[in-house]
């Protein structure tokens, strides 16, 4: 079953490679459409008009998303957008925590799924397995950061 | 409707009558939160006010704050979040209600969710400050950097990665040029705005992408305190002002807001430079003077966040000997098979292995950039991955990471000095001197001995009072010594210096100056608490002869906090004739304190100097 689940997920990430127009209706939205509706698509994809960058704090990323809440649309303030955002922001660091099994991102990611902290290790070995069959498929190391990211935001979901 | 209309404008009349009274639009706090200075407002956007007049009128303002009030007619328009006036100038209104006592004054979650679920009120416990020191990748954050942390009741549960976090900085244009960069940058060219992010944005940008150290200072402010700054900061989000880069910079846009609140002057606009430690010197100041007069203190503690590349230097510290071979061997062999060389260790020491490997592999990754970096690292790190997966969890012992000394137990950036110069070849002479940025090995810096001086200026004065001339001028003098690096990641361990100043010399009563530009690489030998030895190759260009000029240096820094004495010694050899002269510079500080400090220095070259000297800190 978890195989089955990998197989479908790891498909599903390929797809969304090749168009962004792949998605149907249907009501759980992945990382990209969250991010799609809340107007920083531009962070994503480098076709997508760019407006500005603000200098001394994010040289290198290049976008005027916000995260907290004031300035962004009201979809980009639920749990769900957190954790998007969250993941996409900090995958290395997360992917790394992840490898041990320990560490703040980690944790921090347990806490944004909802996770107490008496779930949370039994959270933590099932995304961690998870992860590990998706990293033994052979197409995990061609994926780009927006298609990890999306990966282990579908492991967190389905394990949350 | 027209009747209603009359009753709120005799409303809001009532209230202006109230307000013009008690002179409110000429107390500091509401031209503080209009961001007045010189006459306007520095905001640059007209949805920022509420009067056609607001920019250069502050009574304007005030009554058209009013009367929006009581009627909610204005042309603000907001695309999502709240429409009454009250949410979008929440710090105005709040204020005008301590003052007038506004009728069914409310600012609560049912009026203002947007607002509420922004602020969070009920769960920010504290507002901090956080330096982050000099990043030499981008020229505006070469003095450091500052932001300001509304932190969560449950922050360090959260590890802070859920404070919401204010930067203030410059809008530039994507791939702009480096020189427009710097030109705009300088001259006023860009706008800043203030932005919101979680803490976690900034952690991976800085800590774990640029590598740099941060200190968070958390500050005491009263409730009321709290709640006004952050309403206010709430009106600010994407409001334009001018940015210049030296004055009007992230400090400027910090201390502004902290100024607002904090009832001793934090920032005075009179500043022409100003860098981001200047301001955590400013609180460490009113800390201690509130300390003295037995008042609440402002600094509650300060929190050192180390940077990445500290965390994989430790991780590397701790492994055993036997891991460590195992680790260098994998690292040097650069073979991506490197599972038989894990074998003859057991599993806990492969974890061991694996983690330092995966910390280092997403060091070299996050310092090259994911677009830059080879698919063959990306592989290799896979690999290392999946190792590292197929093997259990294992819950380390957190780093102890020592701790480097914040900004504030250091001495300020900017010095005043006189001193007595005694050069061969001439009259003795006293000198006055001024520094923007002064922080050199043998001060009480945060730099681990490493050197940065910009615009340094001394004046040399006869005893007779009758001559008048410059002494000497550094427009920049860096060394870079590279004390830190990781050298089992085979990091560039080259140090680097440079300089661009002017000389004077003064042979046989012919003076003339000689402007310099000098640089040089080098490495560096830090020898525990010892000091640092370090051997550089220079070469330099002089509009004296010899115009060319090139050759060895060696030298060491070494002293406590207090007293701290360095030594160059080098040969120089003109590349026009092949002579050579001998060089020698020694210096000796005494630091009677952080703000106090006296300098003997020798110099030998072509002329030979010695020089006593009185440092004042500010």
């Amino acid at each position: 079953m978890k195989k089955l689940f990998l197989v479908l997920l790891l498909t599903g990430v390929m797809i969304a490679s090749v168009s962004i127009t792949y998605a149907e209706e249907k009501e759980t939205k992945d990382l990209q459409e969250i991010y799609e509706e809340c107007g920083i698509g531009a962070l994503l994809f480098p076709t997508w008009p760019v407006g500005a960058s603000v200098s001394n704090f994010i040289w290198d990323w290049g976008t005027t998303a916000t995260t907290s809440g004031l300035t962004t649309p009201d979809a980009c303030k639920g749990g769900k957008a957190k954790l998007a955002f969250y993941i996409y922001q900090s995958y290395d660091s997360i992917e790394k925590d992840l490898a041990k099994g320990d560490g703040k991102y980690l944790d921090m990611l347990a806490l944004l799924s909802g996770k107490p902290m008496k779930g949370k290790e039994e959270f933590i070995e099932d995304i961690r397995v998870k992860f590990r069959e998706a990293v033994e498929s052979n197409c995990y190391a061609s994926l780009d950061r927006l298609q990890k990211a999306k990966l282990m935001f579908a492991i967190v979901q389905d394990s949350a | 409707m027209l009747s209603a209309s009359v009753i709120y404008a005799s409303e809001s009349d009532l209230y202006v009558e109230k307000a013009n009274a008690l002179h409110l639009a000429d107390d500091p706090f509401w031209r503080d939160l209009l961001h007045f200075k010189g006459g306007r407002s520095l905001i640059l956007d007209k949805d920022f006010f509420l009067s056609d007049r607001g920019q250069t009128d502050p009574q304007a303002e005030l009554e058209a704050t009013i009367e929006a009030y009581f009627t909610q007619e204005h042309m603000i328009k907001r695309e999502s979040g709240d429409k009454n006036i009250v949410c979008i100038f929440p710090a105005r209104y709040a204020w005008l209600n301590e003052k007038l006592d506004l009728p069914g004054y409310r600012c609560d979650e049912a009026l203002c969710p947007a607002l509420s679920q922004w602020a969070r009120l009920d769960q920010i416990e504290a507002i901090s400050v956080i330096y982050v020191s000099a990043y030499l990748g981008n020229p505006a954050s070469s003095f450091g950097h500052a932001l300001l942390n509304l932190k969560l009741k449950d922050s360090n549960e959260l590890f802070g990665l859920f404070d919401t976090t204010i930067a203030y900085g410059a809008t530039v244009p994507i791939n702009e040029n480096i020189v427009m960069y710097v030109l705009n940058g300088l001259f006023g060219g860009y706008a800043a705005t203030y932005s919101d992010k979680f803490f976690y944005f900034h952690d991976q940008a800085i800590t774990n992408r640029e590598f740099r150290d941060m200190w968070e200072y958390t500050l005491k402010l009263t409730d009321s305190e709290k709640k006004m700054l952050i309403y206010h900061l709430a009106e600010l989000l994407t409001k334009r002002f001018k940015y210049y880069f030296l004055s009007a910079n992230c400090a400027q846009g910090i201390a502004v807001i902290l100024d607002t609140f904090i009832k001793e002057d934090v920032y005075s606009f009179n500043y022409p430079i100003y860098v981001p430690e200047e301001m955590f010197h400013r609180l460490q100041q009113i800390d201690a003077k509130r300390r003295e007069n037995k008042e609440a203190e402002l600094i509650e503690n300060i929190r050192y966040i180390p940077s990445a590349q500290r965390y994989l230097f430790y991780e590397i510290k701790r492994l055993s000997s036997e891991e460590r071979r195992a680790y260098l061997n994998i690292v040097n062999s650069h073979n991506e098979d490197f599972v038989p060389l894990l074998k003859e260790l057991d599993i806990a020491s492969r974890i061991h292995v694996l983690n330092a490997l995966l910390a280092y592999q997403y060091y070299k990754l996050m310092a090259s950039g994911e677009k830059n970096t080879e698919q063959r690292l990306k592989e290799y790190k896979y690999k290392l991955l999946l190792e590292r997966l197929r093997l259990p969890i294992k819950k380390e012992i957190p780093l102890n990471i020592p701790e480097i000394p914040s900004p504030a137990n250091v001495s300020s950036p900017s010095t005043f000095n006189i001193g007595f110069v005694n050069m061969e070849g001439s009259d003795p002479f006293s000198t006055v001197g001024i520094t923007v940025f002064r922080k050199e090995s043998v001060g009480m810096n945060a730099l681990e001995y490493s050197e940065c001086v910009v615009l340094d200026l001394n004046v040399g004065v006869t005893f007779d009072s009758e001559k008048i001339f410059v002494d000497t001028c550094n427009f920049l003098k860096i060394r870079d010594f590279r004390t830190f690096y990781i050298k089992e990641v085979n990091e560039n361990p080259l140090s680097w210096q440079v300089r661009a100043g002017i000389d004077r010399y003064n042979i046989n009563d012919n003076v003339s100056y000689d402007y310099v530009l000098d640089g040089g690489i080098g490495l560096v030998q830090k020898a525990d608490n010892l000091g640092v030895f370090y051997g550089f190759m220079n070469a330099s260009l002089h509009s004296l002869d010899q115009q060319y000029r090139a050759g060895p240096s060696l030298g060491f820094v070494t002293g406590s906090d207090f007293v701290k004495f360095q030594m160059d010694y080098g040969l120089e050899f003109g590349l026009e004739d092949y002579g050579y002269v001998e060089t020698v510079q020694t210096k000796l500080q005494y630091q009677i304190n952080k703000q106090h400090a006296i300098q003997i220095s020798f110099e030998k070259n072509s002329r030979e100097r010695l020089t006593v000297s009185y440092f004042f800190y500010w």
